[in-house]
């Protein structure tokens, strides 16, 4: 069998990681979707993700404390791993592909 | 914390619980800058129970790779747990242990007020156990701390078809006993005086052992200080020497080392102490002071040591190596049907006179076990209560973490997994249960050596030992297996609807039978307890209302020992002195009367009969000759101790030996020794008859006929339990011993009067004694108190083990409240009764009450039937202890049910629909 399907929840979580760079973890994750998407986010659903992205091996995640206005408490800061990287490469061009052509049509619509 | 996020935090993997928590809070401060306070905070418990249910979902649905993974660990558990050491040896086992038992701590610490009362309640259990056990340890197990103890037997003489116990030894009877066994290595002797011992400070009297000079060798003691008696001690003619007990040493004396070679003159001799015994149990007495024979004026007199009838001594021996009793039994009854036919005049072969040995061990503790083990059986019972308490705490609180249970079930934590996790927290309950009952047994041993020692001279030995640490140990595991028990077996049936029923405490058809089951076992042993107890305390009851025979309310006596003076030669010379005191204590302020007796009118342990021959009944028709106790008292006894007169006069100071002799009897001699019908009494008058002596001589110069001049009332001499014996009296002028003791009937507190007493005495001769002094209502107390203690023993026992069965079923009542809530609240909104939801409620209740009654029933006639040899005046299946011990457990059965009854009828419906 191939390997599992990305989830749309899991795709924008992804994208959401690679806009914010070195500065995500769950709390800008979630803004960041809320901010672009406009709808509620809960925390839940990203934490959820999260953690099935890093078992499917797409994310990694450690546990660090930062010097900034953390209070001190550690969060959890994520980045995309290669095979991360490379599944939303792959995904972009599938999708890229999928999408020439429609445009017209979905602007007549 | 709210309730939805003490759920989140055990449903997040504890490593990430934090984060997570931490990103929640982080994103409520954000919303909280862009919107408002309250927004912010309806967000954030949204948040909250969204995360929850998210996670609760994953898990049940079991589609998420993380279920996968958990699965994996929880087998990784099960193989390891069920099989330690097959793949990673102890250290694997050990460290699974370490992580069941803090997973056990935390689960615990989270429910302070269940941990609270289970610790409490199996403290209490375990500790009334611990206790009784030490002191069964103690007494009955432990070997006797005398040298190879078990080889020591203890002899006696009885008369098997008289009525005598022991009639003791003579010296001849002990020689020819020595000389002719086969069965004995060495065969000491020992009995028991009174002496003025003019030591340090003031004459006392001190209680003083006489033996033979192997007599500790035999029992294997080695003297604490100085040395042992030698054979050349016990010599006639030898030095007088003394050896001390370590008690009256350590309270005479201070423990002073120097007391050894200090010279202390009693019966006119100076005898010199020349060691102090070890602090070890004395049989049959515990005496002050020892002395050998050769020192005992009694004993090392010549006419005494030819009488071979003249017994007072026991008898003390060692058996042979490999011996066993009835061999040592059969070989002294030998010994002792040879001398009967060798001596016939002395030894009455016709009253079944033999020899008879009894293991010295037996000998200590037999007045102790039948009561010990009452208390032991007792304290069993409690334990099994609070044990079925906390199996339905347990049960409880195992309905309440269904859901956990339910969802680490469904993760595939297999039943053994969740059992071995139940069965650790058990065993934690347990053994800080085990702690506290430590405590308990320490805290109560005290008390519970004192009164162990009204049984056995043993007491002293109880004590918390490595045995009794062990067993305090095997208790605590062992009551955990049962409690613990009760919830594992539950598992099975319980969880499939929990996981049903997801989100609500719910508890399955069988945990209920079983939480039922175990009230009414509760209810059923308490009711069997408190049926004992009430045995015992109308048995005590009974007995205080018995009357005595005479009045013991502000009555004091003392003893004195007029002979312990030099300026005191003769029997005369103690009649004077007596009189003399006897009239200066008369008039002392608060005093109304004094008299002179030999004993008291209660004197628990005399049991001397002596025969007496009644003129115009020459003809013996082949009877026995009639019994009865000989005792002497003055002019002013019978009335200074309240003892009523029913015929004739009392005695007089006239009643001298000027005066033809008299005597008074009582109504029992009148009755039995007369053959006096209760309305002939008056007719004892003027009747004559012959006191015979001890040894059975009935005629003599010295042995004068007297005539009956009155007739008192019975008094129960030997204690109040026992029927008051045929007795007469002789007037202290006539008797050739006037009497020692003292009876002063005072107006106030007689105890107030101790020092001028001790005052008067001193002042008429400071050398005179005075000693055993204390007031006729503490006498009585005293003979009562072992059974006082035991009674109070057992409703201590039995008010623990009812109060634990009280709290059970309120217990169970209101968790079944708490279940039903969703359900009263519907019956209520449709308008249902509230008195009637109240009756229902504690119908349930009533329902589980009468069932354990009725079994209590058979229970309390058991308990009856065991304790039937202590109770006095009460049959063992008394209806009326059985009807208000059922009215008492019923009555404050429903009080325990109406608790939690009161607060079914104030369910709110509307709450009750919210919270549902």
């Amino acid at each position: 069998m191939g390997r599992d399907l990305l989830g749309e929840f899991e795709h924008q979580v992804m994208l959401a990681i690679l806009r914010l760079r070195e500065d995500a973890y769950s709390v800008p994750v979630v803004l960041e979707l809320e901010r672009v998407t406009g709808r509620e986010v809960a925390p839940a659903a990203v934490y959820i993700a999260l953690r099935r992205l890093e078992k499917k091996g797409l994310v990694r995640s450690d546990l660090r404390v930062p010097s900034d206005d953390s209070g001190g408490r550690s969060r959890r800061y994520v980045e995309l791993t290669p095979d991360g990287l490379e599944r939303l490469r792959e995904a972009r061009q599938t999708l890229a592909a999928l999408w020439e052509g429609v445009e017209p049509v979905l602007d007549q619509g | 914390m709210s309730w939805n996020e003490k759920l989140l935090r055990r449903l997040l993997p504890e490593d990430r619980t934090e984060e997570v928590l931490g990103d929640l809070a982080e994103l409520r401060q954000i919303r909280e800058a862009r919107t408002d306070e309250r927004e912010a905070a309806r967000w954030y418990r949204r948040q909250v129970r969204g995360f929850t249910v998210r996670l609760l979902a994953l898990r049940l649905l079991g589609r998420s790779s993380e279920l996968e993974e958990e699965r994996a660990d929880a087998r990784f558990d099960v193989l390891h747990g069920s099989v330690p050491g097959a793949r990673s040896g102890w250290s694997e086992t050990l460290s699974t242990l370490a992580r069941d038992l803090r997973f056990a701590l935390r689960t615990l610490g989270r429910t302070p007020g269940y941990t609270a009362a289970v610790v409490v309640t199996l403290g209490l259990g375990i500790g009334a156990n611990t206790a009784i056990f030490s002191v069964i340890n103690g007494v009955l197990l432990k070997p006797l701390p005398y040298g190879e103890g078990d080889d020591l037997v203890f002899l006696r003489q009885p008369e098997l078809n008289g009525n005598q116990e022991n009639t003791f030894f003579s010296v001849r009877d002990i020689e020819d006993l020595r000389d002719r066994n086969r069965s004995l290595v060495d065969v000491a002797e020992y009995h028991s005086m009174s002496f003025i011992l003019h030591g340090r400070g003031d004459a006392e009297m001190v209680t003083t052992g006489v033996v033979s000079a192997d007599f500790f060798d035999l029992m294997g003691m080695e003297p604490a200080l100085g040395r042992d008696f030698t054979e050349a001690d016990d010599r006639l003619g030898a030095e007088p020497v003394l050896m001390l007990s370590y008690g009256y040493w350590q309270t005479r004396f201070g423990g002073d080392p120097e007391i050894v070679g200090e010279g202390m003159v009693m019966n006119g001799h100076t005898h010199t102490v020349i060691g102090v015994l070890p602090p070890i149990p004395q049989h049959p007495r515990e005496n002050d002071v020892y002395m050998t024979t050769a020192s005992c004026p009694t004993r090392s007199g010549e006419g005494f040591i030819a009488n071979r009838s003249a017994r007072m001594m026991s008898v003390f021996a060692r058996m042979r190596p490999g011996m066993a009793l009835e061999d040592a039994q059969r070989d002294v009854e030998a010994v002792a049907a040879e001398l009967g036919l060798e001596h016939p005049d002395h030894y009455a072969r016709d009253l079944g006179q033999t020899f008879q040995a009894s293991l010295l061990r037996e000998e200590l503790v037999q007045n102790a076990r039948p009561t010990l083990l009452l208390l032991f059986g007792t304290a069993g019972l409690v334990l099994l209560i609070a044990c079925a308490n906390v199996a339905n705490l347990t049960l409880a609180r195992t309905s309440r973490r269904s859901q956990e249970l339910a969802v680490r079930m469904a993760l595939g934590s297999g039943r053994r997994r969740l059992a071995r996790q139940l069965w650790t927290e058990s065993a934690v309950l347990g053994l800080a249960g085990g702690v506290v009952g430590l405590g308990v047994a320490w805290g109560g041993m005290d008390l519970l050596v004192a009164f162990a020692s009204r049984f056995t001279p043993r007491a002293e030995e109880a004590g918390l030992s490595v045995s009794v640490l062990g067993f305090a140990l095997v208790a605590s595991l062992f009551t955990a297996l049962l409690f613990g028990s009760a919830p594992v077996l539950t598992l099975r049936s319980g969880m499939a609807e929990a996981l049903r029923e997801s989100g609500k405490n719910s508890a399955g058809r069988g945990r209920w039978r079983l939480q039922n089951g175990l009230v009414v076992a509760q209810f059923a042993l308490a009711f069997s307890l408190l049926t004992g107890a009430g045995l015992a305390l109308r048995s005590f009851w009974e007995l205080a209302k018995v009357d005595p025979g005479f009045d013991v309310e502000n009555v004091l006596t003392f003893q004195v020992a007029p002979w312990g003076s030099a300026d005191v030669n003769s029997a005369f010379d103690q009649k004077l002195f007596l009189y003399e005191l006897q009239d200066r204590v008369r008039v002392l302020p608060g005093v109304q009367q004094a008299g002179i007796s030999d004993l008291g009118p209660l004197a628990p342990g005399f049991t001397m009969r002596h025969g007496v021959r009644i003129e115009e009944e020459t003809e013996m028709d082949g009877r026995r000759m009639p019994q009865a106790q000989p005792r002497v008292a003055s002019a002013g006894y019978f009335d200074a101790s309240g003892i009523p007169l029913r015929a004739g006069r009392a005695f007089r100071r006239s009643d001298d030996l000027e005066v033809p002799h008299v005597a008074i009897v009582n109504e029992a001699f009148a009755r039995d020794v007369l053959g006096l019908l209760e309305t002939e009494i008056p007719r004892a008058i003027g009747r004559r008859f012959t006191p015979c002596t001890m040894n059975g001589q009935c005629e003599g110069e010295e042995i004068p006929t007297v005539e009956v001049v009155g007739v008192v009332g019975d008094v129960r001499v030997g204690g109040i339990e026992e029927e008051p014996p045929a007795q007469f009296y002789r007037p202290s002028g006539q008797n050739g011993w006037p009497g020692g003791r003292l009876v002063v009937r005072t107006r106030n507190d007689p105890l107030a009067l101790v020092d001028a007493v001790r005052r008067t005495v001193k002042d008429l001769d400071s050398q005179v004694p005075v000693y055993s002094v204390s007031s006729l209502e503490d006498i009585r107390q005293d003979s009562m108190a072992p059974r006082r203690l035991t009674m109070i023993l057992l409703l201590l026992f039995a008010g623990v083990a009812f109060s634990v069965s009280l709290a059970g079923i309120a217990g169970v009542i209101a968790f079944t409240v708490s279940q039903r809530t969703h359900e009263i609240g519907i019956r209520i909104a449709l308008g249902a009764d509230r008195g009637k939801v109240l009756a229902g409620v504690m119908g349930q209740g009533m329902v589980l009450i009468l069932g354990g009654l009725g079994l209590g029933v058979l229970g309390g006639v058991g308990v009856g039937r065991a304790l039937s040899g202590g109770l006095w005046g009460v049959s063992p299946t008394d209806p009326l202890t059985f009807g208000l011990s059922a009215v008492v457990l019923c009555a404050l059965g429903a009080l325990a049910c109406y608790v939690p009854g009161r607060r079914a009828t104030r369910i709110d419906p509307v709450e009750a629909f919210r919270s549902s």
